[in-house]
């Protein structure tokens, strides 16, 4: 049994060992439609309710027929767009482009089109996310194709007051996540001990 | 010592105008600052500003701050900055008012680099943003420079241009990070 990072294991007390806790990391082995990880809700360091933040960290690509894929992040089952707002401010390269967006768009990743092998990159910081606050987060994605390419800043509101529970990272467009994609899950826990 | 370590956090249970951490141990390299916060002023996005301190005195209010940014708010791009400061005004982060829905905190996060260093100057860098509202939805990254080579031992966060709060639900923690 693992045991939360802050209770010493072998006295059960409470410490501010280290903040940033890895829950899960899951590599694709093929091609998959989407990766979600669930809190174990056990008070181990799979469940969610212990952390202050959590921290996405996606290497991926995917088989949608485009060079460039939006990439959603969705939280607790919720698949209704109108219950996520975003900001993005973005560069091609040659210009600058900034909108809003009512859907759970997060970033940018290479897709099928691209030269073969390249991948692209995501930093998601989610907050507060056991506040009774609506869920606000910050993406940072990288996405450079041989030639073309994005690179993307995002805020996103989940326009809910409930604990985060779980988190699905899924193209935009249906494609699936390709075979070699890597997404990472930390908690992040606050100071414990006065 | 662990690599990322938790050295304060901050939960408001009422309104403050400032948010202040203290006597900061100088055993980390890097400190990163982590926000969720609203703001009690009529506006759907708005800046935090942020002092240091060195010495164990009180934070600095000379104009030795300059700060930068790049951002986007509903369909307009924008950067900034330059001109001292009392305070850094453009490095974020960029939370909440309250002309958007009172569950609505922004977020962000800052990485104050190297900041025991006693021969160079602070410099600090943010994204942050809140996603929310009907024309000041918002998205930035922010730079910070201190002319100041003194160890940051001293960090107040202050609602815009100190002459705001901070809303109850307003949450900072501040981390210490080892290589």
């Amino acid at each position: 049994m693992a045991f939360p990072a802050y209770i010493d294991a072998s006295t059960g007390v409470l410490t501010d060992g280290e903040a940033w806790v890895g829950i899960a990391t899951t590599t694709l082995g093929s091609d998959t439609a989407s990766v979600t990880f669930t809190s174990t809700d056990d008070g181990q360091v799979g469940d969610f309710s212990q952390y202050m933040d959590l921290v996405v960290i996606t290497y991926g690509r995917t088989a949608t027929a485009v060079t460039q894929d939006n990439i959603w992040m969705r939280f607790n089952g919720d698949t209704t767009n109108g219950n996520y707002a975003g900001q993005y401010l973005e560069a091609n390269g040659s210009a600058v482009t900034a909108n809003v967006e009512a859907q759970p768009i997060v970033g940018i990743l290479p897709a099928n089109s691209a030269t073969a092998n390249i991948f692209g990159s995501m930093v998601s910081h989610l907050f507060d996310v056991n506040s009774g606050k609506y869920k606000s987060s910050v993406h940072q994605s990288a996405c450079d194709t041989d030639g073309s390419g994005y690179v993307w800043l995002h805020a996103m509101t989940w326009k809910n007051q409930s604990p985060i529970t779980s988190v699905q990272v899924i193209s935009k467009n249906a494609g699936n996540l390709k075979d070699g994609s890597m997404i990472s899950l930390f908690g992040v826990l606050p100071r414990m001990v006065a | 010592m662990a690599v990322i370590e938790a050295i304060e956090t901050v939960y408001l249970e009422a309104d403050a105008a400032l948010i202040e951490f203290t006597s900061i141990p100088q055993t980390y390299e890097h400190l990163q600052l982590r926000i969720s916060a609203r703001q009690a002023k009529a506006s759907e996005s708005i800046e935090c500003t942020i002092r240091l301190g060195t010495g164990g005195g009180a934070v600095d209010t000379g104009n030795n701050y300059y700060s930068h940014r790049i951002n986007g708010w509903g369909t307009t791009e924008n950067s900034g900055g330059g001109n001292a400061l009392a305070y850094w005004k453009r490095l974020g982060p960029i939370v909440s008012g309250e002309s958007v829905d009172a569950a609505q905190y922004g977020s962000g996060v800052i990485d104050i680099v190297d900041y025991a260093n006693t021969n160079k100057n602070t410099t600090a860098l943010a994204i942050s943003g809140s996603a929310l509202g009907a024309t000041y939805s918002w998205i930035q990254f922010g730079s910070g420079l201190w002319d100041n080579t003194g160890a940051v031992d001293r960090i107040a966060i202050a609602a815009a241009d100190y002459s705001n709060t901070f809303v109850r639900g307003t949450e900072a923690t501040l981390y210490g990070l080892n290589s």
